[in-house]
């Protein structure tokens, strides 16, 4: 009889499934070890938080503006267009497709400077 | 109302009740894991996420309370569903993205991603249970009071409906069922609204009722009608208002929940574009019941609230059969409006109470026996129970109210925070802790004044700063986070880069890059 067999310990092969990480540790440790991600990292961020600062100007002066106009200038409020008054226009309707609008365009322009940060990672 | 009204109203309330539970069970068929039960697998495309999302955010404040606030206060007061629309797209521009990809699954879960703190988290979690259930409150009351105006029970009996089919319904399904129920229900409701406005609104033209004649110097549907005080400093009130709309939208409990659903952050901003249309679609009708409101019914029965505005009107429109029909149609839609803003609701409660309170204790006392999903369902009903309660006990603020209220304390509190924690490499711990506790400190305690009435009555300003607070506590809040993370540069998370990253990096780069060889 030789040697007995070495012990071997047996595990679930699942147990680590629940621990395992999401699957996108390399861009991370590829910022924290080179200071480029750092540089890269700022831009990106830059960059995003003009174009979101951008649409909130734009969308924030209809919205300063208009309550002031139909509660500051008393014409304003009574102007209708037909039997229709003009305030639900603006207030009621037109608005919404505005803000969709603005909506939209956010989507389109953020989606494009993580495009350009995607290519410029991938070095193309 | 005749009987036979009440016979109507009363089979919509019914119909709508066993479809939300019938579709829960669907659901149910359906989620077999703790996840499924969650987070739906995460297999809810962009279309129905959002319809989910449009479903769970209309409630009883925009169902009933927009068209009563503009029936009551005029005109002016069509800023308010802006607001609520005009929350989403801060959300997008501001967090959904960034949000989606911190993988949290709830306030709390990002706070600790974001910060490595266990502190920020418990206070968050105790921020977000206390705004969940402050607008739970009016889902309950609104319950009561459409099942009051259509069948003349008592207010307790619909909050009691609502508290059972919510419970049966999140218990038993999870959040698989409750997406499903979701988007059915912003079908239904934008059809509840709709085809009795459309139909009302014809018969008005066709002829009815003249505009009438109010003294006000803006034109019949501007300034408050006679019965309703026009509120103190309406600028300062609107802003203030539209402030918290905007920056408390993204806070809410039940809004982060439904961004984890989404696979990655671009499908997360897609879904946002999607509910932003939804909820523009659905807010075109409230308003025009309100101004119907004012032409039909230049006066409400004394003791009714200008809530039921909307489901008094067909009535008095078109007595009779048609008016009978579309009253219960709009008090089918009101239902499904408290039904699913309270089971979303009941279900990010319930997930921070199971995930932050309960399972710890259960686990030290049971060993870890006890499977998850009964935790959750215990939860759930803590979760219930407790504004359940609180809707018996608190004074009558008209629904909008209610619900604004909570917004200005999300605004003040957990809207900062995840500004601050999505676009600021240098929040620290101490500082978004201390933000949480000053804003929230400051909006709740506006909060708890109002609703115990102080200063009502007296006139000027104080009032007016205590009911709509929102424009002074969110920059005390926003300006003492900054100002104390600046002066506690060293307790600045040290894995703060990397959550950045996180956060930020588009998901084919984190996938794909891989460091520099050689």
């Amino acid at each position: 009889m030789g040697p007995a067999p070495k012990r071997v310990r047996v595990v679930s092969p699942r147990r680590d499934a629940r621990r395992r990480k999401e699957k996108r540790p390399d861009a991370v440790e590829f910022t924290e070890q080179t200071g480029l991600g750092e540089i890269y990292l700022t831009a990106l961020l830059r960059a995003q938080l003009r174009l979101s600062l951008a649409i909130l100007v734009a969308v924030g002066g209809i919205l300063v503006g208009l309550p002031a106009l139909f509660l500051l200038v008393p014409g304003a409020a009574a102007a209708t267009l037909g039997p229709v008054p003009v305030i639900w226009l603006v207030a009621g309707v037109a608005v919404y497709p505005i803000v969709l609008l603005a909506a939209r365009l956010h989507v389109r322009m953020a989606e494009r400077i993580e495009r350009d940060f995607t290519d410029l990672m991938a070095g193309r | 109302m005749n009987t036979l009204a009440s016979g109507w109203g009363l089979l919509a309330i019914i119909l709508v009740c066993v479809a939300t539970v019938a579709v829960g069970a669907l659901g149910l068929r359906m989620s077999r894991t703790t996840s499924d039960f969650y987070v739906a697998g995460r297999v809810v495309t962009a279309g129905w996420n959002a319809s989910a999302i449009g479903g769970e955010y209309l409630s009883a404040a925009s169902f009933l309370g927009v068209a009563g606030i503009v029936y009551s206060l005029g005109t002016h007061m069509l800023w308010l569903p802006v607001g609520y629309t005009l929350g989403y797209l801060i959300l997008l521009v501001l967090v959904a993205a960034p949000l989606r990809r911190s993988g949290a699954y709830t306030i709390p879960d990002f706070a600790e991603a974001r910060l490595s703190s266990r502190r920020v988290r418990r206070i968050a979690s105790v921020l977000v249970v206390g705004i969940g259930w402050l607008y739970l409150l009016p889902q309950f009351q609104g319950a009561g009071l459409a099942l009051q105006t259509v069948t003349g029970a008592s207010p307790a009996v619909g909050s009691l409906i609502v508290a059972v089919v919510v419970l049966v319904s999140v218990a038993a399904g999870g959040m698989r069922s409750i997406t499903l129920v979701q988007a059915m229900q912003y079908w239904l409701k934008l059809a509840a609204i709709s085809i009795p406005c459309f139909v009302l609104a014809w018969l008005w033209f066709r002829g009815g009722q003249p505009l009438p004649s109010l003294t006000d110097p803006g034109g019949p549907f501007a300034g408050a009608l006679p019965a309703y005080p026009m509120r103190e400093h309406p600028l300062y009130a609107t802003y203030s208002t539209l402030l918290a709309l905007c920056f408390g939208t993204m806070g809410l409990p039940h809004v982060l929940v439904r961004f984890y659903t989404n696979p990655d952050g671009p499908a997360a901003r897609r879904t946002t574009v999607i509910v932003i249309a939804l909820l523009g679609a659905f807010y075109l009708f409230p308003p025009v019941l309100g101004m119907l409101g004012r032409i039909y019914l230049p006066s409400l029965p004394a003791g009714t609230r200008a809530d039921s505005v909307v489901l008094l009107l067909p009535s008095a429109v078109t007595p009779g059969t048609l008016g009978d029909l579309l009253s219960a149609i709009l008090a089918g839609g009101a239902f499904a409006a408290f039904l699913s803003t309270a089971s979303g609701l009941t279900v990010s409660v319930a997930g921070v109470i199971d995930q932050d309170l309960l399972s710890g204790a259960m686990n030290r006392r049971l060993g870890g026996d006890l499977p998850r999903t009964h935790s959750f369902r215990l939860a759930s009903l803590v979760a219930i129970l407790i504004p359940y309660a609180a809707s018996w006990l608190a004074p009558g603020a008209t629904l909008a109210d209610t619900v604004g209220m909570a917004f200005a304390i999300a605004a003040s509190t957990l809207g900062p925070l995840l500004i601050l924690g999505v676009w600021w490499r240098r929040l620290s711990v101490t500082g978004a802790a201390a933000g949480l506790i000053v804003g929230g400190t400051l909006a709740m305690g506006a909060t708890v004044a109002t609703l115990f009435g102080v200063g009502r009555g007296t006139g000027g300003w104080i009032p007016v700063l205590l009911a709509q607070p929102a424009a002074w506590s969110m920059p005390i809040a926003f300006t003492t986070a900054v100002l104390v993370s600046l002066a506690t540069p060293r307790s600045v998370p040290v894995n703060a880069a990397r959550a950045m990253v996180r956060l930020h990096a588009p998901e084919e780069v984190t996938a794909r890059v891989r460091p520099p060889a050689g």
